[in-house]
């Protein structure tokens, strides 16, 4: 399956985001992940991970572009060493599994967020199979909750957020 | 001044003279403020379906964005039929709806609906005014919207309370942000080389003219195109009238219900000089079969269209006149009498005959003479609309209007009302069957109290003809839900008030056209056609244009109580 990351930034109302769910649903279109977030006031930005080829990224972004208040969008192709997903996971690992849960944590570069006496939460950052392979890994100390990004993707040459549009 | 007021010095500003429309609660400070500025006449339409048609009609006739109005909730939802028309065929409007209040938004109060999410899909650009000091550069950036590249619909919804807030009228200024930059020009030196060598060196070439060449006023520069290079043209529906009828260069429409000829002339082309069309399914069947020997140039306004539907050679996103007429200049001339003459040769010998009743054919050529060929056509949706594509005799540039894309039942009346309300002293007919005619009829009282002089022809034969041809060509014959009671349409025009006529026999169709024609005002022509008569040929859904069907399999004598109901009786079965 190709994998594109469509990068579209608007300004004022985000019509684009609407717009560009309804394109994806009605044309049935793989998502992988989805991120919006403001850049500064009134100009947001989104950030889509799709299972589509090359022409079909390419049309999204001849039809997204028409959309009133959008000033730019861009796609490029995704490979997996260009990608990255954040997770969070929460785990409650009994007193005598501590030791050990440090050292996969250490295997994996995983950050620890906090840890209490019940409870270890765990920042991991790497590829989507990169991620998977830790949470099999942890799975065995008690995970309670997972909250992933899904895959993010910054083009080749991409500007730093905030300088485009 | 108001919010509304600042809505009537936008539209006055933007040159707007008519608006179509219907009030109610959430958009009553506008209907307040509007007598105050007599140059927007109000056309009080029966429902606002009818409104997005006629203003749709107004756009479809003057190039400018037509102009409808509706209130919250219901009002905005009954536009909806008429902004996904006017999307599918690049029709330029805009639409205003009250909404509530912005402090119920969200709260599901009385006649609130989400009306620009409802409308997101079907339109340009949608949006929703918040702010007074937003709502003149809204506006004026809807028309701008509304008309930039391909032409479609924008829908502006206003909060009651934005209406009656109080702000300075400010014309447009500098601070509208301008569109998204969609870059379109001429072709490079590069592609001008192959698009004159494909042209050149084609041995069995073809232009497909679509809306976009009327749109773009090229009408004169796809004859001149023609001439020089005696390349034959294919016209699409909506690009019908861009080569008048007799041309020697035309061939007629293409696609689902194209002549034979045509579709054949497609799947056999070597290049297609396609101009200002989508490429749309009605017009190439099954993509996977469509002209597969042909290397496709595809030019159109909207970059987006080009290589959406069928893969191209070359795409060149340009507006039809400014491509075309800078294709004059470079192109030279050639001929093409080998191709023409075997295009001919496929031309078939077999015309429909028509059973009992009148020849769709002879009514629309009596119209066309009894108009002085002058005549403006709004066709409904349907078998007389393919009748109407295919024997209507077009002279004049853009005098063919229907709704394409969408195919929408209950078009004709309303829009014919824009057309009409668009150019004065022309004449108008609005062509239904006699099912759409029944989706929007009531705009009858709409033409009586507004004065507008729309002739209304209704094909009547008891059926909705269209589905009942599929039915017997695809379903055997099994008529289900499609025989359709009418009322006795004369009297009902003269219950409104208008001339009502039934023509029963060939015979009578000049007299009653001609005293139609000599009518001040609307009036009504019911005629009464053959019951089971098919539109021929056909492409079978999902078949590609070589698959044409020249005949129906006659249907199975029909059991009893299938018999198709009487075209009116007393009481409805």
């Amino acid at each position: 399956m190709t994998v594109h990351a469509l990068s579209v930034t608007w300004a004022g109302h985000p019509t684009a985001f609407d717009r560009m769910l309804g394109l994806l649903r009605r044309r049935r279109i793989g998502v992988r992940s989805l991120a919006a977030r403001p850049l500064r006031d009134g100009v947001g930005r989104l950030l889509a991970v799709l299972d589509i080829d090359a022409p079909a990224a390419e049309r999204l972004v001849l039809v997204l572009a028409k959309v009133p208040g959008v000033s730019e969008v861009r796609a490029h192709p995704v490979t997996l060493e260009g990608t990255r997903e954040v997770a969070l996971v929460a785990l409650r690992p009994g007193a005598a599994e501590r030791a050990e849960l440090f050292d996969v944590v250490q295997l994996y570069h995983a950050a620890v967020m906090e840890e209490t006496r019940e409870q270890v939460t765990l920042e991991l950052v790497g590829s989507e199979p990169f991620v998977q392979s830790a949470l099999r890994a942890l799975e065995r100390f008690g995970i309670t909750d997972v909250v992933r990004s899904g895959t993010i993707s910054l083009g080749p040459g991409a500007a730093p957020e905030g300088a485009a549009a | 001044m108001t919010g509304a007021d600042i809505i009537c010095r936008v539209l006055e500003a933007e040159g707007v003279t008519h608006l179509f429309g219907y009030p109610g609660g959430a958009i009553m400070p506008f209907y307040h403020a509007l007598p105050d500025h007599p140059a927007l006449r109000h056309i009080l339409v029966r429902h606002e379906q009818a409104a997005a048609h006629a203003a749709d009609g107004w756009g479809r006739a003057t190039g400018r964005p037509g102009v409808c109005v509706a209130t919250s909730g219901p009002g905005a939802t009954n536009l909806v039929t008429g902004l996904a028309c006017a999307m599918m065929d690049g029709s330029p409007l805009v639409a205003i709806t009250g909404q509530v209040p912005r402090a119920l938004l969200g709260k599901d109060a009385f006649q609130e609906t989400d009306i620009v999410g409802i409308a997101l899909p079907i339109t340009k650009h949608a949006v929703l005014v918040e702010d007074i000091g937003e709502l003149a550069d809204r506006l004026h950036e809807a028309f701008r919207i509304a008309v930039d590249g391909r032409p479609g619909p924008v829908l502006v919804d206003i909060p009651k309370d934005v209406q009656q807030q109080r702000a300075a009228y400010v014309p447009p200024a500098a601070r509208v942000a301008p569109a998204a930059p969609v870059t379109t020009g001429l072709p490079t030196d590069e592609q001008w080389r192959a698009i004159t060598a494909m042209l050149d060196m084609a041995e069995r070439p073809l232009i497909l003219a679509g809306r976009g060449v009327l749109q773009a006023g090229a009408e004169a520069e796809l004859a001149r195109l023609a001439e020089r290079t005696q390349i034959p043209v294919v016209c699409t529906l909506l690009g019908l009238t861009a080569l008048p009828e007799g041309h020697p260069q035309l061939l007629g429409m293409p696609g689902m219900h194209g002549e034979v000829h045509v579709n054949r002339a497609i799947q056999h082309a070597d290049v297609i000089l396609g101009v200002g069309l989508r490429f749309d399914d009605r017009v190439t069947g099954a993509t996977a079969h469509f002209a597969k020997h042909a290397r496709i140039i595809h030019v159109d306004v909207d970059r987006s269209e080009i290589g959406k539907n069928v893969p191209v050679a070359l795409g060149i996103a340009c507006d039809a006149k400014r491509f075309l007429g800078a294709l004059l200049q470079r192109q030279m001339p050639r001929s093409c009498d080998h191709w023409r003459a075997q295009v001919e040769a496929w031309r078939r010998t077999k015309q429909e005959e028509f059973r009992g009743g009148l020849a769709p054919e002879r009514i629309l050529q009596a119209i066309h003479a009894q108009s002085g060929g002058r005549a403006n056509v709004v066709a409904d949706v349907g078998q007389h609309q393919m009748w109407v594509a295919k024997h209507y005799p077009w002279a004049q540039p853009n005098s063919h209007f229907s709704s394409g894309g969408l195919g929408a039942m209950g078009f004709a009346v309303p829009a014919a009302m824009g057309v009409a309300l668009a150019r004065p002293g022309e004449p108008v007919w609005a062509i239904s069957g006699d099912g759409g005619f029944q989706m929007n009829m009531q705009e009858m009282a709409t033409l009586v109290q507004e004065r507008i002089p729309v002739k209304l022809a209704v094909f009547n034969n008891g059926y909705l003809g269209m589905v009942r041809q599929w039915q017997q060509a695809f379903h055997g014959g099994r008529y289900s839900s499609t025989p359709i009671w009418s009322p006795d349409y004369a009297k009902l025009a003269e219950a409104y008030g208008i001339r009502g006529v039934r023509v029963e026999h060939a015979d009578d169709l000049d007299a009653v056209l001609a005293e139609s024609h000599a009518t001040d005002g609307p009036c009504l022509v019911e005629f009464m056609i053959e019951e089971e008569a098919n539109v021929l040929p056909m492409i079978p859904p999902g078949g590609s244009l070589s698959d044409a069907l020249e005949e129906v399999p006659a249907r199975p004598a029909p059991a009893p109580a299938r018999k198709a109901a009487p075209r009116r009786t007393v009481a409805a079965a």
